[in-house]
Formats: structure tokens, sequence, C-alpha cells
């Protein structure tokens, strides 16, 4: 210890184990029965009493510098203004964290419903995209945020924020990954945005301006993209190695690219009419299947577990398809003035419009066979819907206003 | 008769001006700056793991450009280079104790960096 610490001379008296002094002042003259009468000793008379060769106390050894106050100096005090010091500084930064949150950093406006579930409420400019559903979290993106909502406790977090101009692919989800893509306007590079849900980590990956449609599938995250001389392709990165390769190139490919258990999926269009084409990844094998003829409208294409979802619009009639692609068994789940479906490979979910309140009803049924049953009601007809980890979103629109819901998934 | 100018034995007469010099800094006051420093030091190393875990996550993005520029290189170099100028500082700020100043600074630097630590700490729970 530095000696401009210790305590200065005199200040302090050298105390033993249990605070009881190692030598009291005097003790030395006291010791002698013919002493005169107490008085203030003087320092020469301490002197000669120290050097009384008949003293039956020996003399005191030098002390060490450190010890020649009590314990030592008294360091609680410059502790305690230390410390005032760093919490003034600490409630300063956190004051300023307070100010920008309530200043500067939008939240989505996520409110419970009295049923369960969850309400988004888009706002001028921000209307919630199309919702995917995976371990226990929404996904969705609001202008140019993507932001996630833990379904259990309500806590939301806004992901990503792309520059203001950018165009935002909505956001694909898996078990772990989350994955959407941003392109700027103008020149310059797309990013594929890679969020992982588990260890609260952000990714980027530059991908090129054409890139689109993410899709995840386990580690694997997809999206569809162009070769330098403008072929369509399907790449996908790794997470697990962060290896990037080229899944399939051909032109014709057609977005959007599918995620599937242990592999993905595209859309390719022939003269024979819109197909999809649903790679292994782990067995390298390809299913190629046709949605409908020549010239049909082919909507809600949805890949999950081992189904293939797909609707056929013609006129009012709606058809939900599913295809399986175990047993190559092709099913019509429902029909009539459906507005959006979707399926998580275990359930089939879709909603109805067309009711004289206005009203949408979302409906469900197990693939597995049953009744259909009823989800739950919207004010308006879903315009998009998703379907996961026991919970159904969909979004519908009401005096000009996008609202996004969830429900849990009751049979 | 004229007033005398100087001095015979000691030269010219000068006017005192009055300075006022500081007291130097006391056992306590040395105390606190000490204490401050340790902490300041504690402090510092708490802002590059913060800083690092956050660019890790990906959502943060290192605003100054000298800091930028040795992460770029590796987190090696970052952290000679950060520990380095702050704990050199602080054994700058030790040698000069004597000053009052040296309190000042180091009171300055606890507080800025105990707000920066809290800071970046809320807004990695935040995220």
């Amino acid at each position: 210890m530095p000696d401009d610490l210790k305590t200065p001379p005199g200040k302090g008296r050298p105390v033993g184990p249990g605070g009881i002094p190692d030598r009291l002042e005097g003790a030395a003259s006291a010791s002698r029965p013919a002493s005169p009468a107490p008085s203030a000793p003087t320092a020469s008379s301490l002197h000669a009493a120290s050097l009384a060769p008949a003293s039956p106390l020996p003399p005191a050894p030098p002390l060490p510098a450190a010890l020649e106050s009590p314990g030592g100096p008294d360091w609680r005090r410059p502790l305690l203004v230390a410390l005032l010091v760093l919490m003034v500084g600490a409630a300063l930064g956190a004051a300023a964290f307070a100010a920008e949150q309530r200043a500067f950093v939008w939240r989505p406006a996520v409110e419970a419903r009295a049923s369960g579930g969850w309400t988004v409420t888009g706002s001028a400019g921000l209307r919630p995209s199309s919702p995917a559903l995976a371990a226990d979290h929404l996904v969705w993106s609001q202008g140019a945020r993507t932001c996630v909502l833990d379904l259990e406790s309500g806590d939301t977090h806004v992901v990503g924020a792309a520059t203001p101009g950018s165009s935002v692919w909505p956001s694909a989800a898996g078990d772990r990954y989350v994955a959407w893509i941003e392109v700027p306007r103008g020149s310059g590079a797309g990013s594929l945005w890679v969020y992982d849900l588990d260890g609260g980590r952000r990714q980027r990956f530059a991908v090129g301006r054409a890139a689109a449609s993410p899709a995840v599938c386990d580690d694997l995250v997809a999206w569809y993209g162009r070769s330098p001389d403008g072929t369509p392709r399907v790449e996908a990165i790794d997470m697990r190695s962060g290896r990037c390769a080229v899944l399939v190139e051909d032109p014709g490919i057609e977005e959007p690219v599918l995620g599937a258990d242990g592999g993905v999926a595209w859309v390719t269009r022939s003269e024979r009419g819109p197909a999809v084409v649903v790679r292994d990844l782990a067995a390298q094998t390809q299913t190629t299947v046709a949605l409908a003829a020549s010239g049909t409208t082919v909507d809600e294409l949805r890949l999950a577990g081992h189904t293939l979802l797909w609707s056929i619009a013609s006129g009012s009639d709606t058809r939900v398809v599913t295809f399986d692609l175990d047993t190559r068994a092709t099913s019509v789940v429902a029909r009539g003035l459906i507005t959006a479906a979707a399926t998580d490979g275990r359930e089939v979910i879709w909603a109805e419009g067309g009711s004289p309140s206005g009203e949408g009803v979302v409906r469900g049924r197990s693939l597995a066979g049953g009744a259909e049953y009823e989800v739950g009601v919207a004010v308006a007809p879903p315009t998009s819907l998703a379907v996961g980890s026991g919970w159904v979103a969909w979004t519908f629109d009401d005096g000009g206003t996008t609202y996004l819901e969830t429900s849990p998934l009751r049979r | 008769m004229s007033l005398p100018t100087t001095d015979e034995r000691a030269g010219p007469v000068k006017l005192a001006r009055r300075r006022y010099v500081p007291p130097p800094l006391g056992p306590f006051g040395r105390r606190v700056l000490l204490t401050l420093l340790v902490a300041l030091c504690v402090l510092n190393v708490a802002d590059f793991a913060l800083t690092r875990y956050s660019l890790w996550l990906g959502f943060a993005t290192e605003s100054n450009s000298v800091m930028d520029f040795f992460f770029r290189r590796s987190d090696v170099a970052a952290a000679v280079f950060k520990l380095g100028v702050v704990t050199g500082g602080a054994v700058a700020l030790w040698v000069l104790r004597r000053y009052r100043a040296a309190l000042i600074g180091a009171v300055f630097l606890a507080a800025v960096f105990a707000a920066v630590v809290t800071y970046q700490a809320l807004w990695i729970v935040s995220l």
C-alpha cells in the first residue's frame, strides 16, 4: 500500500487480537512503583522509560507501517463515496435507457385477448404481414420491422429493423430459426437475416438482390435467388456449419420456396400447370406434385411435415387440397368461401367468410381424421392464417386497421 | 525625497501576486481516488465484454471508429487497446494523485463508465 494512503502517525493505536491494544501508553512508567504521581508523560520521560534496563516489559519491536492505525486505514468512507459516484452514474445510464426506450424505440401494440391468445393492432403504414408460428413464438413483419412474440409470456421483441425504403420479405419460422430477407432500395445486395430463437442471436448474410421467399427447415435456411446469369435457383445456408450451397438451379423455378421437415420445396411451372418439387435433403430424392390443371389459380401453398397444402379457387367456390408425400394421397379437406388456409402437418386450418354478419370463422380438422371444429371467430374474414405449436394466428382488416390475432388450438 | 525602488540587499522589490493553490489531496481523497480507479478498470472490462457480446448478438454496431477498427482486426487487438488505454489513463491519474483534478477526473470517468455499462446491460436484457 502506498505510504500516502496510511493513517497519519499519532491518529491510531496498535490493536491486538480482540481489539486489545498491544501496548498501552504509559505502561512502562506505570510498572514502576516508585514513579511519582501520574502526570502527562513528556517525550523525554517516555524515551528514558523505554531505555530503562530495569523495565519489566521489553521494548516493543517497531510495528509494520500498515498497522499504525487500528485495523489499518479506514476504507469504509472512501468505498461509500466511490459507491455513491458509481450509483449516480448507473442511475444516469438507466434514466437514459428508459428515456430512449420511451421516445425512440418502437414496440408493436400487443394486447391479451379475453379468450386467450394475443391481438396485435396495426397502425398507419404498419400493417402486420402474414404470420408464422413456430416453437411457441409468433413471427410477423410490420412495416420494415420484424417482430417475435412469445406466445406464453406475451414478451415482444423487435428482432429486425430494415433501413427505410427497403423491401422486407415476410419472415419464415422454424423450430429454432426465424429468417427474413431485406432488399434495399436502389443498388446494393440484399441481406438474409436469421434470428436464433434459442440464443437470441441475429446473423446477417449477404444475398443477391433477387433474393426472396425465405424458408426454414431445421437448421437449413433456404431462399429463392438467381445465378449471375439470371437463372432462378434455390440457395441455402446451414446454420450449424455456416456453409452455403445452391440446392438447385433451373429456369423453371418460381417462387416461393417452402420449408419442409428434412427438405425444401419450390414451385415450378410447366405447360401442364403449376407443380411443386419437394426435395428430401437427407435421402437426396425429389418428388414432383402437380397442383392443378393449367389455367387454374393456385393459392395458399403450404408445406409442413410431409403434407403439402394448397387451395384452388373457382368462382366463389374454393377447395382446400392436401397431398401426403408418403402415401401420395390427395384429399379435399374443406370447400366453400375460404379466404385462407394453413397446415402444420397435423392439423389443417382454414378461414371461412360469407356470413351475414360479415364475420370470419376459423375452422380446423385433424389430418388423422375426425370432424371439423371451430377455432375462433374474427370480426372480418381472415386474409392470412398460420398454425403451429398448438396455436393459430390470423390477420384481418377492419375499418382500415389490420389486426393480427392468435388463439390456442382447441379441438 | 524619492521612494526607494530597490532593496539594496534583495534586489528589485516584487509585488506579490496571490494565486489560489488548491490544497493537495489528503489521504481520504486518495483512497477515494484509488477506489474509483479500480472500479474504472473493472467497469472497463465489463464495457468491453458487453460490447463484444452485443456485437456477437448481431444487434449492435461499434460506433466508435477507433474501436471498430480494432474489432475488425481481432478481439485480442480490441481488448489490448481498450484495456491498455483505460488502464494507462488510470495509472496516469494515480501518478497525478497530488492534484485535486485527478480525483475530479476519476469521479467523472467512473460515473460515465457506470452509466455506459448500466445502459448496455439494460439494453441487452431488453433484447
